[in-house]
């Protein structure tokens, strides 16, 4: 995803009120972003587990 | 037009008062940006202020007694449960169904009431979208019928956004404080992260259509400002009495916050559309932000709508329309008419409200039709057999409920159904009264309270009897509540009550006993002071009239009826600068105020601004038609002016007037004057009128009506006689035509004979086909003289021939004042072709009237033996 100067925007797994405000779009990659971590974090557990 | 696109965005309950502030901090810029480069303006909303009804009606552009949504909930007889008012419910086409019939694509989100979603040429997703009723992690299916077309549902299930998904980030900006609060026992964060998620979710959703489907109108409704304001504007700044400074911390920023999402929100949309789509924003009402804002709420159904405020925002901005303007005047009836003129289309003449050509670039060409209602094809409706099942009706009502618009149902459905029909029928009383049909609202109020006498209905009953002057009965009724009020609770009420019945009899003597009285009782309410300043001044009694008036401002300078009444006193006293100072504070506060224009019409007349003061009146009239006194006023400046009317209301440039010599106030009011648009508020009826110069043939054509089988209005109190003797065919009221018209309501329908002379004293609430008469003016004359003189009123030998002339003026000017009026329609009937080829002049009238006559039957009535002031040829 890009800023308003065409810069990669690093998506917060938090979240936050401006990636609402860009609807569809934002809301998207918001949870792909979520989707990514939790499944970093299934993998670090299973790395450390293992 | 330029753009082929519009874009049409509700902000429930959004208020200039706040989004003003936040433009001014820099807060809604891109609110800010369509202001500056739009045009922008209030936009007066309806009674009772509820959103079902209202987005109806600016979905419709027709009241709610047309467009048949009464209320949040609506009984089902058929499954037996109370269910939230449904699409199906809509009895009148949208403007989504009117352009699915144009083959213009329509995207429609969240509007109320749309489920089940209607089978438009597009998409809708209804308003049983957003909420979710399960929490995160239970299942949370889609409410049936709330997509169109089905196969989407899938898609728009995962555009949604649950309140628990929301995290802190989300949060915070508007409640900073929440780590501090205890939710176990404050729900209020839960309660605003619902409201965000909704917001959230509509917003999702149709940025997902507009960059994914092919459009022509897209509708979004949000309803989170409605909801943030009933849930938090009591805790925002200046902090209310009452409520406690740990409360006011944590929530102050709730409301502004929720706003400057939406502008947020909005920004997002503006740069999906792009530049060449015509953007309207909406609100339908506004909300109470200020000292204004109530400290409670009365404990009734749809109680919360006492914190709205009657005017709501428009905001229009886009290719076709003007930049950095203000629109004075509007009403959410206008707002269909406005899009169906943006898409050339015509506007039904069924609707209430107009198109708001001030606002168009290029004043556009209104086109019109009947009624889009009659008009065949594809509306994209639902069949009229579709039921919605039971279950769905109770997971609606139960959303409602969590929303605080209705009361639980309970276990009773009967019961709970018995009274949400009196609720509707509660509502669509206040439509009647607030439309000037007090008899239709006394109607259902008797009904509905002889099922359940509530104080409520009694109060408007004894209102309603007030208005029709029915005052016994309204007296009767008050005395009756007081017996039923064992505690004495509402003994001020029902005496203030009292006094206001008093004051409308005339007797200013007995109400002001009550009022004085009252007065040390209630502490000095505003509400007593007011009465008692109303009371003075409807005695002239000028000075006191003041003096109270003065001391409520004191207690509420925002209150334009108060402006409105010093101006009055002002007037009457002959301080017109300070009446004219104060009669434009109450424009400036509420434009929509008749009697504030005819002050300041009246005391700039008296001042010697004669322009200014005829187009203040002129603005009098178009928004009231029957108040008659800025009529009667503005007859005889032209007379005295030796004004036409034409010159005065054609097209003002009011940059051309003399501004050097006017305060630039007056400037802004003469602006706002030219603004005002003729006559569109609901039409009460059709009346056909028969007319001429006395003695010119009226009575004749009056008998062919009736022999005709029409239904005549005449009081048979001047009997026939040997001037005619088949009778007048008259009524006595018409006679004060000038100063009361109150009586054209029974005429609706029927036939009314008015003499040339009066009829400009109609007024356009309603339509009229006047017939009228042309009879060679010496017959006329020579007529006239004989009765006269037969009465003992002239002499024989003095024939009047200076009156002829007069005559013949009087009967042009009514022809060519008719010919003005776009409520008139007129055919002149020759008197002697009517004796003499009575069949064939049946016809035309016939033909004029749309009625298929027995001509035959008509014609036996013109007798040519009384066609005795025969000219010779």
């Amino acid at each position: 995803m890009e800023d308003e100067n065409q810069q990669p925007f690093d998506i917060p797994v938090s979240g936050n009120l401006g990636l609402l405000a860009l609807g569809y779009t934002g809301l998207v990659a918001w949870r792909k972003k979520k989707k990514e971590v939790r499944k970093q974090k299934m993998q670090e557990r299973k790395q450390n587990e293992g | 037009m330029k753009a082929k696109r519009v874009l049409l965005i509700g902000w429930d309950a959004a208020d200039w008062k706040i989004i003003d502030q936040l433009i001014a901090q820099g807060q809604m810029p891109t609110l800010q940006k369509m202001v500056e480069n739009g045009v922008r303006g209030n936009l007066s909303t309806l009674d009772p202020v509820l959103s079902p009804m209202l987005w109806s009606s600016i979905a419709t552009g027709k009241y709610a007694d047309k467009h048949g949504i009464h209320g949040f909930t609506e009984p089902d007889y058929e499954t037996g449960v109370v269910r939230p008012i449904s699409s199906t419910s809509r009895k009148a086409r949208a403007i989504w169904n009117i352009l699915t019939q144009q083959d213009k694509k329509c995207n429609v989100f969240s509007w109320w009431p749309s489920n089940p979603a209607e089978p438009i040429n597009g998409v809708m997703v209804s308003n049983l979208y957003q909420r979710a009723n399960a929490p995160i992690n239970k299942p949370w299916p889609m409410v049936p019928g709330t997509v169109h077309p089905k196969e989407l549902t899938d898609h728009f299930a995962s555009c949604r956004v649950h309140p628990d998904e929301l995290t802190a980030e989300h949060i915070l900006p508007f409640i900073p404080k929440a780590g501090e609060i205890d939710q176990e026992k404050d729900k209020r964060i839960a309660a605003f992260s619902k409201m965000l998620a909704d917001a959230a979710t509509v917003h999702s959703a149709s940025t997902w259509a507009l960059e994914n489907t092919d459009w022509d109108f897209t509708a979004i409704y949000h309803d989170a400002i409605d909801h943030a304001c009933h849930g938090f504007m009591k805790f925002r700044a200046p902090q209310l009495p009452g409520v406690p400074d740990d409360l006011f911390d944590f929530y102050k920023k709730a409301v502004d916050g929720m706003y400057q999402f939406h502008d947020m929100m909005l920004e997002r949309t503006l740069n999906l559309v792009g530049p060449d789509t015509n953007v309207i924003l909406i609100s339908d009402h506004g909300f109470q932000s200020d000292h204004m804002r109530p400290l409670s709420l009365p404990k009734e159904p749809a109680g919360p709508a006492a914190e709205h405020r009657k005017h709501g925002v428009i905001c229009c901005f886009g290719p076709d329309f003007k930049k950095g303007e203000t629109v004075y005047g509007s009403s959410i009836l206008d707002v269909c008419p406005t899009l169906l003129t943006l898409f050339g289309l015509p506007v039904g003449k069924d609707m209430d409200g107009s198109p708001l050509v001030q606002v168009f670039e290029n004043t556009p060409v209104v086109k019109q039709i009947d009624s889009w209602e009659k008009v065949s094809g594809s509306f994209g409706e639902h069949d009229k057999n579709l039921k919605i099942s039971k279950e769905e009706a109770l997971d609606a009502v139960k959303q409602l409920v969590e929303l605080g618009y209705i009361d639980d149902p309970g276990e009773d459905m009967q019961k709970a159904m018995q009274n949400t029909d009196i609720e509707l029928k509660y509502n669509l009383s206040k439509v009647y009264a607030s439309t000037g049909r007090p008899e239709q609202a006394l109607a259902l109020l008797k009904e509905i309270n002889a099922l359940k006498e509530t104080y409520r209905f009694q109060i408007r009953i004894v209102d309603n009897l007030k208005r029709l002057e029915r005052f016994d009965e309204a007296m009767e009724m008050l005395e009756l509540i007081r017996e039923q009020d064992k505690e004495g609770e509402k003994a001020s009420s029902i005496d203030l009550i009292k006094a206001e019945i008093l004051k409308a009899k005339k007797e200013y003597q007995a109400a002001l006993r009550i009022l004085v009285e009252l007065l040390d009782r209630t502490k000095k309410s505003v509400a007593v002071i007011k009465s008692l300043a109303d009371c003075y001044a409807q005695m002239a009694d000028w000075k006191e009239a003041e003096k109270a008036y003065r001391a409520c401002l004191e207690l509420d300078h925002h209150d334009a009826t108060l402006h409105r009444g010093i101006a009055l006193c002002m007037m009457n006293q002959k301080k017109y600068e300070g009446a004219i100072e104060h009669a434009l504070t109450a424009t400036e506060l509420v434009y929509q105020f008749p009697t504030a224009h005819f002050v300041l019409g009246k005391s700039l007349y008296h001042f010697g601004e004669i322009e200014m003061a005829i187009r203040s009146l002129e603005v009098a009239t178009s928004m009231r038609p029957s108040y008659t006194a800025p009529r009667i006023l503005l007859e005889n400046i032209y007379a005295e002016h030796k004004i036409d009317r034409t010159t005065i209301f054609g097209d003002v440039n009011v940059e051309e007037l003399d501004a050097s010599s006017l305060d630039s106030k007056l400037i802004e009011q003469s602006k706002k004057a030219s603004n005002a648009k003729s006559y569109k508020g609901r039409k009460l009826g059709e009346i056909t009128v028969v007319s001429g110069l006395p003695r010119s043939g009226t009575s004749l054509m009056m008998q062919m009506l009736d022999a005709a089988g029409l239904d005549i209005y005449t009081d048979l109190v001047r009997e026939a006689d040997e001037n005619n003797p088949k009778g007048f065919y008259e009524h006595e009221k018409v006679k004060g035509l000038a100063k009361n018209n109150k009586w054209l309501q029974d005429a609706n329908g029927k036939v009314v004979k008015i003499v040339s002379p009066l009829l400009r004293f109609l007024p356009p609430n309603f339509n009229y086909k006047v017939i009228i008469m042309k009879r060679d003016v010496r017959e006329v004359t020579l007529s006239q003289h004989k009765m006269l003189v037969k009465a003992g009123k002239a002499e024989a030998d003095k024939y009047p021939m200076k009156i002829e002339e007069t005559l013949k003026k009087q009967y042009l000017n009514s022809i060519e004042w008719m010919k003005k009026q776009n409520y008139i329609e007129f055919i002149e009937i020759d008197f002697q072709e009517a004796v003499n080829n009575a069949e064939a002049t049946a016809n035309q009238v016939s033909a004029f009237l749309n009625q298929d006559f027995d001509a035959n039957k008509m014609a036996q009535m013109a007798d040519e033996n009384l066609y005795r002031n025969r000219l010779k040829k």
